[in-house]
């Protein structure tokens, strides 16, 4: 592969990150390169020893979407780093694959279910509020304010499991990318010695 | 099977190396990545997304330095918190390489 193959493979591989980023990365291995020619390698010798581009645009791709997450830990980084995971897994970490689909399943279940606990709850609480709105004629005072705990119960309920799981799904994240950095980098070496 | 507990060897000290690599001085990417890939037989284009994680995670930081030849040159710098992770990474592994040595002193 030549200099101007692997340069343009490597870019088509980081397509869609930020302009920077792809502009930093693209320097280093321009940078790389030139370092090698004036050692006296040949363009085909580096960009052997360098790997394969669309595998490396792949691991610096999810490696961008891990650091977004741990630099800002937003529910919006957190899928990314998820489909950063995924990403890497259809092609490199393929027996990731399965367990990461289907904790994607749970994640998105879960968090559903979460927020109906808080929506109803609050509609609840509206309706115990504003007895006048109360499309489920309520009448004593006494249900008016059981209704209006089980609201408040309810949204507290959603609010807490939404936190709990989120502290799990943090720290079960957490572990695969560190996980998957290590058998990317595993996979790597292995294919560079074969 | 030799080859899968190399790799399996090599795997948790990357950073380690890296950090070690540094302590020695400052350096610039290519130089890690020859010496790495000279070293434990890492592949070289995988130093760069390494180092970015690293310089992410506060390990090391970079600098532009004037090179006698060609545009300014990226050199990276193991920061303090740096020096302190591959000081207590290097307790560990010596830990970790005693005790193992233990066990096959008892074979051998």
């Amino acid at each position: 592969m030549t200099r101007n193959e692997f340069m343009t493979r490597l870019r088509q591989g980081l397509v869609g990150l930020d302009p920077d980023y792809i502009r930093d990365v693209m320097n280093d291995y321009e940078t790389h390169f030139e370092d090698g020619e004036k050692s006296g390698r040949s363009e085909q010798e580096i960009a052997a020893a360098l790997g394969d581009p669309g595998r490396l645009a792949r691991e610096l791709r999810a490696e961008a979407g891990f650091q977004r997450w741990e630099n800002a830990r937003t529910p919006g980084n957190l899928v990314g780093a998820m489909l950063a995971l995924m990403g890497l897994a259809t092609v490199d970490v393929i027996f990731l694959f399965p367990f990461l689909c289907a904790m994607f399943g749970i994640f998105v279940g879960f968090s559903v279910a979460c927020l109906v606990l808080v929506v109803v709850g609050f509609a609840l609480l509206i309706g115990a509020l504003f007895p006048g709105l109360a499309w489920f004629g309520l009448t004593g005072g006494v249900e008016v304010l059981a209704i209006g705990l089980a609201g408040v119960g309810l949204v507290a309920l959603g609010v807490g499991l939404g936190a709990l799981f989120s502290l799990v799904v943090n720290f079960v994240v957490k572990a695969l990318v560190q996980y998957a950095r290590l058998h990317f980098r595993l996979i790597n070496t292995v294919t560079q010695e074969s | 099977m030799s080859e899968s507990l190399q790799v399996q060897l090599k795997k948790g000290v990357l950073e380690m190396c890296v950090l070690a690599l540094l302590s020695g001085g400052d350096n610039y990417a290519y130089e890690i990545a020859s010496k790495m890939a000279e070293a434990v037989g890492m592949g070289e284009g995988t130093v760069y997304p390494l180092m970015r994680r690293m310089q992410n995670d506060g390990l090391v930081t970079t600098y532009l330095m004037e090179s006698p030849s060609g545009p300014p040159r990226k050199y990276y710098k193991l920061t303090k918190s740096g020096a302190s992770a591959l000081k207590s990474q290097i307790g560990d592994w010596k830990a970790f390489e005693a005790s193992v040595r233990k066990i096959l002193g008892e074979v051998a």
